[in-house]
């Protein structure tokens, strides 16, 4: 049986689509079977990210009303044929599916997949509690700014409330400025996870060339050996139960090597 | 390249960062303090006065010195409330509520 991992984050635009399609990029790449749904129905984008737009036939809609097989709906990846992308529907709403019917659905791909990755809508609405319904484990993207930490925290209560299901979530921190760290003029990575109380999946710096992956639909941690790439596979290999130590995210000036020797 | 300076000077002297990320890291724990509680600031600070008032009858306090904390996190089912008044150096149970008590004695 598979892992079923929802990524989630309450305010929308933090990275969630962008965290899942990387971390599913790099498990694939470990070689395991990974299978990337996008349950954000009406604002398609996962298939954007990993370059599958034009392959897309059914979506995850159809499989649920039945029109199709769910493996009629799966989309294998160009590179990674161990890597598979369920669609969301562009021209539906989150109406069309219920948790129950998403469960079942989730259910059916653990059987088929050692990871299945559930991108969630942003909200706490329904897209929110169908994206988490069958779910193991979550993943909790934040950003240091207030308003994404604040909305974290509600994310926290809401699957706390459900903690007999889930066995665990953990947090990740994207789109860390080095040089803002280093001038104290952003939340630590410190702060956020003692002000949320959870355990920290990874961090991932803020990283230009995440747009230019997006603009190939080749997520960047298949490529880069650096920044936002690294710090996906890293979290990738974490998932994975490896012990690799947190990136370290500084700026390079003289005074922030300075700084780090003092403190 | 200032920044960094100013922020070696204040680790070295001990001295709180005044910088704008330990600003937004207290504001969040306050914040989220009355999201999880489920009070609203202004009603918080109407209690505080409240509270502040009573000590105050009986005690010679600086209102601005006072504290009040709720500890409420999602994983344990009890939240805290506690409050910190340091009375005034010196300060005495005020003379009429003495006499009150030994009257009722
Ligand atoms: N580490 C990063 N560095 C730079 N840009 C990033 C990073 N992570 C995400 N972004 C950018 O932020 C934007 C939003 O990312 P993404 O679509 O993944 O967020 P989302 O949480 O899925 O949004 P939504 O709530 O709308 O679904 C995108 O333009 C993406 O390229
Ligand atoms: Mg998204």
């Amino acid at each position: 049986m598979g892992r079923v991992i929802v990524i989630t984050s309450g305010k929308g635009g933090v990275g969630k689509t962008t965290t899942t399609a990387n971390i599913g990029a790099s498990l694939a790449k470990q070689g395991k079977n990974v299978c990337v749904v996008d349950m954000d129905i009406g604002l398609r984008n996962l298939d954007i990210l990993m370059g599958l737009e034009n392959r897309v036939v059914y979506n995850l809609v159809d499989v649920i009303e039945g029109t199709c097989k769910v493996k009629q709906a799966l989309v294998k990846d160009k590179k990674l044929p161990n890597l598979s992308l369920l669609p969301s529907a562009q021209t539906r709403d989150k109406t069309a599916v219920n948790a129950d019917q998403v469960r079942e659905l989730v259910n059916e791909l653990k059987t088929m997949f050692d990871f299945v990755l559930v991108d969630c809508p942003a909200g706490i609405e329904s897209g929110f509690q169908n994206s988490i319904s069958g779910a193991d484990e979550a993943i909790v993207v934040v950003t240091p700014e207030m308003s994404s930490v604040r909305d974290a925290d509600r994310i926290i209560g809401l699957l706390e409330a459900r903690k007999n299901e889930l066995d665990s979530y953990r947090l990740v921190i994207n789109r860390i400025k080095p040089d803002l760290v280093n001038a104290n003029q952003m939340m630590s990575m410190d702060d956020i996870c003692e002000i949320l109380s959870v355990d920290l999946l990874g961090i991932v710096p803020d990283d230009e060339d995440i747009v230019v992956s997006t603009n190939k639909g080749e997520p960047l941690s298949l490529t880069a050996n650096k920044s936002a790439g690294q710090a996906y596979r890293n979290i990738a290999k974490r998932i994975l139960g490896e012990d690799i130590p947190l990136m370290d995210i500084k700026g390079k000036g003289f005074f922030g090597k300075l700084k780090a020797i003092f403190s | 390249m200032f920044t960094a300076v100013k922020n070696l000077f204040s680790k070295i002297s001990g001295k709180p960062e005044d910088k704008s990320g330990s600003t937004a890291a207290n504001r969040m724990r306050l914040m989220l303090t009355h999201d999880r509680q489920e009070v609203s600031p202004g009603i918080m600070n109407q209690m505080k006065q409240e509270i502040l008032e009573v000590i105050s009858k009986y005690f010679d306090i600086d209102p601005q010195e006072a504290e009040f904390i709720i500890q409420a996190n999602h994983f344990e089912a009890e939240s805290i409330f506690s409050s910190k008044v340091p009375l005034l150096k010196g300060a005495k149970l005020r003379a009429e509520h003495m006499v009150a008590k030994s009257e009722g004695e």
